[in-house]
């Protein structure tokens, strides 16, 4: 029995070490690799389906509806579900309107899920469902609707049909109005079926918010009626308009053309979906001039009534002749006529009296060669280069607004530095966030606007800027209830190997009214056949849009009678070299001309009688005199 | 003549209710596997059925003495190898194997009642053959004992049934004792006969089914994919398990054959290794527990009784457990007392009651 006793054993051995092998085993599937398995039943049991939040709207300044979100339904195929594959794709056709052909081969194909339309509206799924088909399945989705259609389309952008938005506001707040997608688990058998676990695993989704723009759709559709209708007049390859609030930055209006329906953008061009004011460069040309003539006031390189040789119509800086626009031929031009004349020699002088390091510091501190932060996606930062690259020649190009490459939005902010008295006042379009019940979310930053130049030459440029419309190149932009500021451009584009004869940019960038400024507006127009200046073919829109929108902000006239009483120019009264303490007694007012030499005089509390033209030579009573009983200067000029 | 002896009160209680938890812990199962896909609850119902009348059955095969079953194993041997010569004559075939006989409403596959009766007989054969070593002519008369009812498994051919026979042939040669030269002999045998079966004595259809039961792994969508199933089952049970009715695999019905062969798995995953670890600690303390028996066996016919049903007891729960955590490959195989089907089910409850039967009687001078 001792052999059996030992056989006995070696089975316990035996049953021992299957009992160790099947642990070790158990411990590995059970415990040690617990996770991996349990990710794989879940990758073959669950199925999970996003939900969908509801995409926020997009909204004016005073909540109109730009753009919104509205129900819809898409529809989708098991194709292994339907026997009829043709007959199906011909009935589904008739209803959505999508080509049969299209259906059928989609429902030929392996797999059990095919998208036959998305996003259409509930009448025509209502009508689908009628048919009663079979494999054919509903999910319930948005469609993005833009109820005023083109309306600042340039500004809003669009969203694709995954929901994403692909440009413009859409696009930069997208995360804010897209929400967050919730989702549901399905759990699935191995034969395929499908069941929805009743409130576990689910989680809803929670819609997006809601952008206020600063955009206001009134003027939004004027400046857009504007632009288009000079685009048209003057056959021009596209263009753009900015209406901006200059004392705190919003942006009322942006249009841009060509421009396209975000409902069905798809059928535009892509060049249609820019938004030519912030992601396209251009030379400025002479609107330029402000900057240029800015810098030279505070650097003094030049005050308001000196008198600039214009070298009879061309000035050659290394090897390079600047000519005057229009074949013009001026001699001596006071520092305000060349501004108001757009003097192309007088403005080369002043950038060159200014130097590379000067010039490039100004033209920087207005902002260009840089962003404003604008949140829009694809702002260009404009073409600036630094100083040390600059050419001999550059001082005297750029001042005249070549060589340089600017964005519209860009130049309006410059201009509305003017405006404001020389703040600089960075652009904004979103007002606020805010959710369905209309709370505020978040508000985008603004920036605290920056001092770019002191406040009395703001002054003298507003004087000038408003001479460019009362007398010089701007006048078409003039109102009849309004003091208008702003400075002409017209540019020759830049094209391989030089400037274009025939290709031009025309623009007109000013604000209204001068004297207190509620609206700047830039208006350029790309490429117009015929005429081609800006002062022909961009201050007349300007002037529309103005008209318009101040008529429609209800800004009462600020001119009330046209005729008579112009209040006396008083320019010369903030120039900047005034002998100190003239102000108990007869001002110095040789070497002005009449118009300055009439400021300072009105001034000083005097009224004037004058003689001759040019400048002044001899005046009575003297300068430092006391001031004479009936108020009378006597003023002869020669 | 029943009772030889008084002995009654010798029952194992210890033994006979870890046999009934093990039941009750199939009929659980079974009833989990079948709750959602059989809503009128058949199989769970018919599964204690089963229970029952295998219940009885282990009561009448553990009171009539293991003697008297001696005595009347070659006619209860003879009838099974006519059952199994009337199957493979006049068989239908089920998923093509002729293993069932239809007998009024039910079915019932006479190899798993062969099984018993092949123990019985070998059993039978070692109390009268009381040497150390197996001569040669014993050896052969062992194996024909066992070599009867599995070539007539194997003409059906149920390839898996068929090798739960193997232990018989591992307790003769192992316990019964064979000297070297037999070895070598069985060896040759094996290595010369089973080529030659197999390309000379079997069909194409039989010969494929030999291919796949030895490498399921050529059929991933089938053997393979089931016991991935199985291991994803068990795996993602972790330390708790997902508790009663709520296993995932099983309920979607990934899991294949989940109240039967497959039955451990659902319980991997419903009641994790705890579970696991509780019910293959059951299962050793049954075989531990008949060993110890087989060593205190009244005679040698009793020790080899006992061996030879434990072994069956060994293989099933080995094969089915190893093959669904992947430790061997996958092939048709019951957990013993747990999985559902009336047949094994019966066949386990026997064993356990011809164990306890030899148990009772082990005092020489009861």
């Amino acid at each position: 029995m001792a052999l059996q006793q030992k056989r006995l054993l070696q089975l316990f051995a035996v049953l021992a070490a299957w009992a160790l092998i099947v642990g070790a085993r158990l411990v590995q599937v059970q415990l040690v690799r617990h996770q991996h398995y349990v990710a794989r039943a879940r990758a073959q049991q669950e199925r999970t389906l996003a939900l969908n939040p509801v995409r926020g709207s997009i909204y004016d300044a005073r909540h109109r509806v730009l753009a919104e979100s509205v129900a819809a339904e898409s529809i989708y195929a098991d194709p292994q579900a339907i026997t009829d594959k043709g007959g199906v794709s011909k009935k589904l056709a008739n209803v959505t309107g999508v080509n049969a052909r299209e259906i059928e081969a989609k429902l030929r194909a392996s797999g059990s899920f095919a998208w036959i339309a998305r996003q259409l509206p509930l009448e025509t799924t209502r009508a689908v469902r009628a048919l009663n088909l079979p494999g054919i399945y509903f999910l319930e989705a948005h469609r993005r609707s833009y109820p005023r259609a083109m309306l600042a389309a340039n500004v809003i952008g669009m969203v694709g049909v995954d929901g994403d938005g692909l440009a413009g506001i859409e696009h930069s707040f997208d995360r804010d109005i897209h929400g967050t997608p919730g989702k549901v688990t399905l759990l699935k058998d191995a034969r395929k079926g499908m069941y929805l676990v009743g409130g576990e695993g689910a989680n809803a989704p929670k819609d997006g918010h809601h952008v206020v723009l600063t955009i206001d759709s009134v003027i939004q559709f004027i400046a857009e009626r504007a632009l288009q209708s000079a685009v048209t007049k003057y056959r021009a390859a596209g263009g753009s308009v900015i209406v901006m609030d200059p004392n705190d930055g919003a942006i009322l209006a942006m249009a841009s053309a060509p421009t396209f329906d975000p409902n069905h953008f798809a059928d535009f061009s892509p060049a249609a979906w820019r938004n030519r004011n912030l992601q396209d460069n251009y030379e400025p040309g002479s609107t330029f001039k402000i900057i240029t003539a800015t810098a030279g006031l505070e650097e003094r390189v030049v005050t308001p009534s000196q008198i600039l040789d214009c070298g009879n119509g061309e000035i050659t800086v290394a090897n390079v002749t600047i000519h005057e626009h229009d074949g013009h031929r001026y001699g001596l031009l006071s520092f305000e006529d060349v501004i108001v004349n757009s003097s192309n020699v007088g403005a080369a002088r002043v950038g060159l009296a200014l130097g590379e390091q000067r010039f490039y510091g100004w033209i920087r501190r207005f902002g260009f060669g840089e962003r404003t932060g604008i949140p829009l996606p694809g702002e260009a930062s404009g073409l600036l280069r630094r100083a040390e690259k600059w050419t001999q020649v550059s001082p005297a190009s750029i001042s005249i607004g070549q060589e340089i490459g600017v964005t519209p939005l860009q130049v309006v902010r410059a201009v509305a530095a003017v405006a404001t008295g020389g703040l600089r006042v960075d652009p904004r379009i979103v007002e606020r966030v805010v959710d369905d019940d209309g709370l505020t979310i978040s508000e985008p930053p603004r920036h605290p606007p920056v001092r770019v130049m002191s406040e009395k030459t703001a002054a003298v440029m507003n004087e000038i800027l408003k001479n460019v419309v009362a007398r010089g190149t701007g006048t078409q932009a003039a109102l009849a209830d309004h003091v208008v500021a702003g400075k002409t451009g017209t540019a020759q584009k830049a094209g391989r190997g030089g400037y274009s004869a025939d290709r031009y940019v025309g623009s007109f960038a000013g604000y209204v009214p001068a004297d207190r400024p509620r609206l700047a507006i830039l208006v350029v127009i790309d490429e117009p056949r015929g005429e081609y200046y800006g002062g022909t073919v961009a201050a007349p829109a300007f002037r529309e849009i103005a008209e318009a929108t101040l008529r429609y902000l209800g800004v009462p006239p600020s001119l009330p009678s046209r005729s008579i009483g112009i209040a006396p120019p008083v320019l010369a009264a903030f120039s900047q070299h005034a002998p100190a303490g003239t102000a108990a007694g007869v001002p110095d007012l040789h070497g002005l001309d009449a118009r300055a030499a009439i400021a300072r005089a009105v001034a000083s509390g005097l009224t004037v009688e004058a003689t001759g033209s040019g400048v002044v030579t001899s005046q009575q009573p003297v300068a430092g005199g006391a001031l004479p009983r009936d108020g009378k200067v006597r003023l002869t000029l020669s | 003549m029943i009772f030889r002896d008084r002995t009654t009160p010798n029952i194992d209680l210890n033994f006979l209710g870890t046999a009934l938890v093990l039941a009750i812990v199939g009929c659980l199962l079974v009833y989990s596997a079948t709750y959602y896909s059989d809503p009128g609850l058949g199989l769970f119902k018919r599964q204690m059925l089963w229970a029952v009348i295998g219940i009885v059955l282990m009561i009448i095969f553990m009171v009539v003495d293991y003697h008297v079953l001696f005595d009347i194993a070659p006619i209860l041997y003879a009838i099974g190898l006519l059952l199994l010569l009337y199957l493979v004559v006049f068989g239908k075939l089920t998923a093509n194997v002729k293993s069932w006989i239809r007998f009024g409403g039910f079915q019932f596959q006479p190899s798993e009642f062969m099984k018993i009766f092949t123990a019985l007989m070998l059993a039978r054969f070692f109390d009268s053959n009381d040497r150390a070593y197996l001569d040669f002519r014993s050896f052969l008369i062992a194996m024909g004992i066992i070599g009867a009812p599995v070539g007539l498994i194997i003409i059906q051919p149920d390839f898996g049934t068929a090798a739960a026979f193997f232990p018989l042939i591992a307790v003769t040669m192992f316990f019964g004792g064979i000297r070297a030269r037999i070895w070598i002999a069985m060896i040759l045998v094996v290595a010369i006969t089973v080529p030659a079966g197999y390309i000379f004595f079997l069909k194409p259809y039989q010969r494929a089914r030999v291919v796949t039961w030895l490498n399921p792994e050529r059929d991933p969508l089938g053997k393979g994919y089931q016991m991935m199933q199985a291991k994803i089952a068990i795996g993602s049970g972790g330390i708790h398990g997902k508790g009663f009715k709520h296993g995932t695999q099983a309920k979607l019905e990934f899991l294949p054959a989940r109240h039967t062969d497959f039955i451990f798995a659902v319980l991997g995953e419903e009641w994790g290794f705890i579970g696991v670890v509780i019910v293959l600690g059951l299962y050793l303390y049954l075989m531990v527990q008949a060993l110890l028996f087989a060593k205190h066996a009244r005679d040698r016919g009793g020790t080899f009784l006992i061996i030879c049903l434990i072994s069956y007891f060994l293989y099933h729960v080995s094969i089915n457990v190893s093959m669904q955590i992947g430790v061997l490959p996958t092939t048709g195989i019951p957990l013993p007392l747990i999985s559902y089907g009336g047949s094994s089910t019966m066949m386990f409850f026997i064993a356990v009651g011809l164990i306890l039967n030899v148990d009772m009687r082990r005092f020489v001078n009861a």
